[in-house]
């Protein structure tokens, strides 16, 4: 389970990126956290990641207080953590198989479980006759796929995904959130996926987390994100439109008070 | 253990062959500075070792005075000539002795030999030798004040302002080879920086699939082993060939006076001395440059 207790973060700058966040994410589920640039959404996985120690509150992951991990620890930590971005981040000058593969060396994971592993995940990830070549030679969904697979390797519990289908056309962006959904469902691993992209979520309904300028503004249950969210609506007047409405009550709250 | 180590290596030696470019110019930065390095090592060693046989070749000649005669004023005289600090030996000569080795000397003046036989103008004398070098005036000022010594001579200042002028080019070439190793330092640091900062990627990678920072370190200081090493190869040919080559030409002497290290076990040491420096840069440069690239992210 994932607990974020009033946390706050503000970078050295004095830039506040998140305020008073409360959030709980059970095991298993599959979540969207969804928001403009600069609505604090890469802080958060930040902090989950256990990269950023928050100003203030907690973030408990598995009964473990991230903020209070000894920087020695955080890497054991991280261990239960799989990351997805955007730009894939493969080693270029490594095979498919080696690039998976790595993410179990650099745990000292014996050679035969990394063979049997690699295989399996790759099989996953439909890419198992790719094993080969090297990331130069795949298309873009992918080269995704093997960041997926990397991410995966090692049996992570949760699996965080900043912008996945960022550079991908829509099909293959559908693609790869489908490929979420099975993770999800075939190995039990906790989902979050960090996108600014309303069609994906439209497409593949699942709760859903909006963040502006650093406070949750909606958390829509899976059932009502369709109805929540237009057809066709362009992503940026959306998002201006749900944070006009939900400051403009937070002023009248604030006024009542 | 060993799998882990054995993997460390294996990393280390394909990341020099895969990034050869920037493992190649930190090797040639690292070449230059050895190359420096030893040829300090070698002039200061040799130059110690001539330091050291001019100084063990000096010794004061003590003469006694007129007065001081018998066996047993001689013997307290040596006693207390050796109970000064620094002394090493003290050997008497007679006058007498003094005398004939003046007349084997100069047998040509041999009138003049007669004349003076039966009135030896020469002192009994004590020819003390000293521990070191360094201690030849203060002993030359000990000995002075001893009742019943008349004089002390010495090579003259000469001897004194060489033994300063080669302690003086001792101690800066030592210094030169230390600030020469931190250069080696800094230059193998700066290069592998520039790998590392182009490597970047690789240590992300690493850092967010959970491995420890000594894992993420030990490929990168494996590389910078291999790159002193590498590097300190060019630097032990040219300095052997150069040494072998003056050394015969000069007979193995500088000025056909001062005796030069026999090449053999000097360059043997030398060249494990320049490995071991190129091993310690190369090792240093690297742990600096990734611990500040992993202070990046915690």
């Amino acid at each position: 389970m994932i607990k974020f207790k009033k946390v706050s973060y503000t970078y050295k700058k004095g830039v506040h990126a998140l305020f008073d966040i409360n959030l709980n994410i059970e095991d298993g589920e599959f979540v969207y956290i969804i928001g403009k640039t600069g609505s604090g959404k890469t802080t958060m996985i930040s902090l989950l990641d256990g990269e950023l120690v928050p100003s203030s509150g907690s973030i408990i992951v598995s009964n473990i207080n991230v903020g209070k991990l000894k920087n020695s620890k955080v890497p054991l930590y991280r261990r239960n953590i799989g990351v997805v971005f955007q730009n894939y981040r493969l080693l270029p000058k490594k095979t498919v198989f080696e690039n998976v593969a790595y993410a179990m060396e650099v745990i000292d994971t014996p050679t035969k479980k990394i063979n049997q592993r690699v295989r399996e995940v790759l099989k996953l990830v439909g890419l198992s006759d790719k094993y080969k070549s090297l990331p130069g030679e795949l298309s873009g969904g992918q080269q995704q796929r093997v960041a997926i697979a990397r991410a995966i390797a090692n049996k992570p519990k949760i699996l965080i995904a900043d912008e996945p289908t960022g550079n991908l056309d829509s099909d293959t962006s559908n693609d790869i959130i489908a490929l979420f959904e099975r993770i999800n469902k075939e190995e039990g691993t906790t989902i979050l996926i960090v996108t600014h992209d309303l069609q994906t979520v439209k497409e593949f309904p699942k709760r859903t987390i909006e963040l502006s300028s650093g406070h949750i503004i909606r958390d829509l249950p899976n059932g009502l994100v369709n109805e929540n969210i237009p057809k066709n609506i362009n992503s940026d007047d959306y998002f201006d439109t749900t944070a006009k409405l939900y400051f403009k009550e937070e002023i009248k709250k604030d006024e009542n008070v | 253990m060993f799998r882990r180590l054995f993997r460390h290596i294996k990393e280390g030696f394909v990341g020099v062959g895969r990034h050869f470019g920037m493992a190649f110019s930190s090797s040639a930065s690292v070449t230059i500075a050895l190359f420096l390095v030893g040829l300090f090592l070698v002039l200061t060693y040799n130059l110690t070792i001539i330091t050291k046989d001019i100084e063990q070749s000096i010794s004061l000649s003590a003469l006694v005075d007129y007065d001081v005669t018998g066996q047993g004023a001689i013997n307290n005289l040596e006693k207390e000539l050796l109970n000064i600090e620094g002394v090493k030996e003290v050997e008497f000569r007679s006058k007498d002795d003094e005398f004939t080795y003046y007349v084997e000397m100069y047998p040509d003046i041999k009138e003049f030999n007669e004349y003076y036989r039966d009135r030896n103008p020469f002192h009994d004398a004590f020819l003390v030798s000293v521990e070191d070098g360094s201690m030849l005036e203060s002993v030359k000022e000990q000995v002075q004040k001893v009742n019943g010594i008349d004089s002390v001579h010495d090579g003259g200042s000469n001897t004194y302002l060489l033994i300063n002028i080669l302690e003086k080019v001792r101690i800066f070439g030592g210094i030169l080879v230390v600030a020469l190793a931190v250069l080696a330092i800094y230059l193998i640091y700066n290069t592998i920086s520039i790998t590392i900062r182009a490597r970047d990627n690789e240590i992300w990678i690493m850092k967010n699939v959970g491995a420890k920072n000594g894992y993420i370190r030990a490929p990168f200081l494996v590389e910078g082993i291999i790159i002193g090493v590498l590097g300190s190869i060019v630097p032990i040919i040219v300095l052997i060939i150069i040494y072998l080559y003056l050394f015969n030409i000069s007979n193995g002497t500088l000025l056909g006076v001062f005796t030069l290290v026999p090449p053999y076990p000097f360059l043997l040491q030398l060249s494990l001395i320049l490995v071991g420096v190129g091993i310690l840069v190369g090792f240093l440069g690297s742990y600096l440059s990734v611990s500040i690239q992993l202070r990046n992210k915690r």
